[in-house]
Formats: C-alpha cells, sequence, structure tokens
C-alpha cells in the first residue's frame, strides 16, 4: 500500500488516541508537546505545560538528576526503547508521585533538535510485581519453615527409630539373661540338691548314680555354653565348599529321624535339581536339623512336613512347612531370639532357631518366617557364581 | 499327718530335686508338671496342701498367670516361686500379688526348708475358700 499523505489533523488524533503518554521537549529541556494520555496521567492542562521544563514532571529530589541525565543525552542522542524495566519517579500536578517507564526517541523538526518520550504508568505494575516479589518471599520462607518441619519431624522419626531398635535390643538381651539364667540355674540346682543327697548317701550305687546324675547336669551347662558362644559371633567362613542343598537336607531329615517323635510325622520330599551353593556342609545341616526337628515338635501327632527346594536367580530357597498351630504374631518377631522358647524342657533350650539365624547370616543367606496354614521357614542362600557351575545351555 | 507341699515346674529333674531337699523333713510332696494339673490337685486335696512352690518359665500357662489363678481361687495359700532367673521387677510383683517367697535357683536344703516353714506356718488352719 502505498503511503499517504495523512493530514495534520488525523496525525494529531492518532497521537491523542495512543494510550501512552506523549511528551515532546526541545533542546532546552521545555515542553513543546503533550497528548491527551500524558496530561491525563499528569493531571495538567496543555497551556499549563506548554513552555514549561520537563522537570516539572520529575519528582523535586531527582530534578538535579534528571537535568544532568538530559544534558548528557542531548550530548549523545541515541534512541532509548521502552520496556527496559526500567522506571523513574514521576509527579502529578497534585504533588503526587508515581512510577514510569519511558522511552525516548531523539528527532528533529525544522532543523531544531527535539525528543519524543513515550510515557506509561507503571504504578500498578510496580504494585504487582512487589505484591508478587512479596508473595515470592512469603512462599520461600513457606518452603523453609516446612523444610525445617520436615528436618525436625525425620529427626524425630530417627530418634523414635533408635529408640525402637534399643528397646529391642535391650528386650533380645532381656530374653537372652533370662534364657541364660534358667538354663544355667536349673541345672546348678539340679547338681547342688543331687550334692547335698550324695553327702547323706550312704549306698555305693546311690552315690554312683548321684554322680552320674551331677555330671549329665554339668555336661547340660557345658553344652548350653557352647552353642552360645559358637553361634553368638560371627565365624570365619574360610574353607567353604560347593554344597547341594539335596544333600544337607537329606543328612538332616535322616538325623531327625533318629530322635523322638520323628515318628509321629510325616516329611514329605523329593531332591529338586537347584544351584549349588557356597557354605560349610555341616554348619547347614545343623540348621535345617534345627528348622526340620521345630517342625516335628510344632506339628504333634500325624503332622506333616513338606520340604522343598527352589531356585531363583542368584540364590536357593530351602522351604520347610509343617501343619501345626502357627506361631502366634506377638511370638514371630522373637522366634530368632537366644533362649526364646514356647516348648517345654524335653524339646531344647531355645537356642535352635537362633543358631539356624546365625548359619544362615553367616552364609549370606536370609531367614523368613510366614504362617498361613501352618508355618514356613524359608531359608535363603546365595548361589554359587553360574561359572563355577559350569553351566551349559 | 504331714504337711504337704505341692510342686508346680515342668522340668522333672528340678521336681525330684526339690523332693529330695524336703525329704526327710515334716513336709510330703505332691508334684504336678503344669498349671492345670496343679489346679486339679489343689481342687482334690485343697485341705491338705500347705504350700506351693511355683516355677516362672513353664510352656502354656507360665508361672506368673498359674500364681494369678491359684492366688484367685485360694487365696490363703502360701505361694513361694522358685525361678532360674532372678528378676527383681518381677520379684516385686510376684510380692505384691501375695506371694510369700521369691527364690532364685540354685537354692540349698536349708534354705528352702526354711522358707517353707515360713510359709507353711502363715497358712491358716481354716480357708473358707478350701472347703
Amino acid at each position: 500500500m502505498a503511503t499517504r499523505d495523512l493530514g495534520e489533523n488525523l496525525l494529531r488524533l492518532a497521537v491523542h488516541a495512543s494510550p501512552s503518554g506523549i511528551l515532546i521537549v526541545d533542546a532546552g529541556g521545555e515542553i513543546v508537546f503533550a497528548n491527551e494520555a500524558l496530561l491525563g496521567m499528569f493531571d495538567y492542562e496543555l497551556d499549563e505545560l506548554l513552555g514549561q521544563p520537563v522537570e516539572v514532571l520529575v519528582p523535586p529530589v531527582d530534578v538535579e538528576l534528571h537535568r544532568k541525565h538530559r544534558e548528557k543525552f542531548g550530548a549523545r542522542p541515541v534512541p532509548r526503547a521502552m520496556g527496559r524495566r526500567e522506571s523513574f519517579g514521576a509527579v502529578r500536578k497534585d504533588g503526587e508521585e508515581f512510577s514510569v517507564e519511558i522511552g525516548l526517541r531523539p528527532t528533529e523538526v525544522e532543523g531544531e533538535r527535539m525528543v519524543v518520550a513515550t510515557i506509561i504508568d507503571v504504578t500498578e505494575r510496580r504494585r504487582i510485581e512487589e505484591r508478587l516479589r512479596r508473595y515470592d518471599e512469603h512462599l520461600e520462607e513457606l518452603i523453609e519453615q516446612r523444610t525445617q518441619e520436615l528436618r525436625e519431624a525425620q529427626a524425630q522419626k530417627e530418634q523414635v527409630v533408635e529408640r525402637l531398635i534399643q528397646s529391642e535390643k535391650l528386650a533380645a538381651i532381656g530374653t537372652l539373661v533370662s534364657g541364660i539364667g534358667h538354663e544355667i540355674n536349673n541345672p546348678l540346682y539340679m547338681i547342688l540338691g543331687t550334692a547335698e543327697a550324695l553327702q547323706d548317701a550312704t549306698d555305693v550305687d546311690d552315690c554312683r548314680q548321684f554322680g552320674t546324675e551331677i555330671i549329665e547336669h554339668c555336661r547340660k551347662i557345658s553344652g548350653t555354653v557352647t552353642n552360645l558362644s559358637r553361634y553368638a559371633r560371627p565365624g570365619s567362613m574360610d574353607n567353604t565348599q560347593t554344597v547341594d542343598l539335596n544333600d544337607v537336607v537329606e543328612a538332616a531329615i535322616e538325623s531327625v529321624h533318629r530322635t523322638k517323635r520323628s515318628d509321629e510325622v510325616d516329611i514329605v520330599w523329593t531332591r529338586q535339581p537347584v544351584a549349588e551353593v557356597p557354605g560349610r556342609p555341616d554348619e547347614l545341616q545343623q540348621a535345617l536339623f534345627n528348622v526340620i526337628r521345630n517342625a516335628v515338635q510344632a506339628s504333634g501327632e500325624h503332622g506333616v512336613i513338606r520340604i522343598g527346594l527352589e531356585e531363583r536367580d542368584d540364590s536357593v530357597d530351602v522351604m520347610v512347612r509343617d501343619n501345626g498351630p502357627g506361631i502366634p504374631e506377638e511370638h514371630r518377631s522373637k522366634v530368632f531370639d537366644p533362649f526364646f522358647s514356647t516348648k517345654g524342657p524335653d524339646d531344647g533350650e531355645g537356642l535352635g532357631l537362633y543358631i539356624v539365624r546365625q548359619i544362615v547370616s553367616r552364609h549370606g543367606g536370609d531367614i523368613q518366617v510366614t504362617c498361613g496354614e501352618g508355618t514356613t521357614f524359608t531359608l535363603r542362600f546365595p548361589a554359587s557364581p553360574k561359572t563355577d557351575r559350569g553351566e551349559t545351555s | 499327718m504331714k504337711h504337704q507341699v505341692l510342686i508346680l515346674d515342668d522340668e522333672p529333674d528340678v521336681r525330684k530335686v526339690i523332693r529330695q531337699q524336703l525329704s526327710g523333713t515334716q513336709f510330703e510332696v505332691l508334684e504336678a508338671a503344669h498349671a492345670e494339673q496343679a489346679m486339679d490337685l489343689l481342687r482334690d486335696y485343697a485341705l491338705f496342701i500347705d504350700v506351693i512352690i511355683c516355677d516362672v518359665r513353664m510352656p502354656g500357662i507360665s508361672g506368673v498367670e498359674a500364681v494369678s489363678y491359684i492366688r484367685e481361687a485360694h487365696p490363703t495359700k502360701p505361694i513361694i516361686v522358685l525361678t532360674g532367673h532372678p528378676d527383681l521387677d518381677l520379684a516385686v510383683d510376684f510380692m505384691k500379688s501375695g506371694v510369700v517367697d521369691y527364690i532364685v535357683k540354685p537354692v540349698e536344703k536349708d534354705k528352702l526348708v526354711a522358707a517353707v516353714e515360713k510359709a507353711a506356718a502363715k497358712h491358716q488352719t481354716f480357708d473358707p475358700h478350701d472347703v
């Protein structure tokens, strides 16, 4: 579209219709033009501004500075665009100060240098920005406060967990001490009582019998102490062999069959092709023996014990399930504690499952107990690396 | 008739030792391996049982529960707790519940006999609950 020669009236109309204030100042800083938006913004009539120094629109405190800036700009006039987010102070006729953003455009009119200033009132924008900034600060404070609360809650939680762990440990020590007291003081009492009887005995056969009983009780104490000290500390795992758990289970079942009450239960089991595990066969057999014997004791007459082997990714599980009444919820976390027992004196001193856990743990494995129909003990052992097994595809 | 002492302990060897220690004294011994058996004997021989010696750690009904049942049914029967595990809190609880003595194994014959004699002396000759 060709440029049209718009009439002066039309241009004036456009300038006055602009929502931004437009001000034209001459080289000496006097106002030569102001549009309607500017007059409205500063609350002046046109004739009140024409011929006035532009500093009439500047707050008194900034007048000097503004004059210097204006002179500097006059020496090197370069256009300065709006929208640099840089605001200046301005003052209305009634003295009210407000913020403006100013664009400057040097120009020449009939050989005289002039500056066209475009001015917008950014008071509202500044207010919103200030509110946003405060809101931002408030949010940051809230976040900081919430983070602090979370940190404190986390620290408290850790303290509670630590206290729980400590109390669990103390409870375990309590069980241990109580067990040691029971398992040692009882046979000691029997030794004392038998020795007292020995003092009064006159018959040689009676004396021999009392002597035999004292030796038995001494052996019982010695066995308890040996069991406890043997498994209480982590043993060295040197000299491990590659073990087929099928052989271990078979040997353990054979040992269980030699104990009392084992003829009252059926032990159901078939060999399974599973990976071998690194370990000590005698210890593994002891662990399996204890678990199976425990299942026999839990099952009672006509009990059925099922033993299964299953290979997983890098481990082998041995599962021993009985059809007994199960373990009450409150006892499940304690069954592996030393001397924890709900059984009678003929069924061991309460070290069986404790020893199992110690053995499994020193083999790098894990033991779990679950109760559904009966009780299932699952012993998981890490399998030997595949290269050691000479695996074929 | 001799005084009767009821021993409640799950371990036959412990019962045997107590029997030995009380032999030759004025006391005769009745044995119970668990609380139910003790309650049966108390029901049948209430008039003749002067003292009860009770273990703490037993499978099934524990000594703590057993003492509570016996105290409820026979409040005046003296109970001596004989345990392998010395526990001050437990001892205090037992004494508060009316137990006459708390003895830790191993106990020598003289001490046990003295404790049983002392307990028997406390037993009233007539107990309305025992009739």
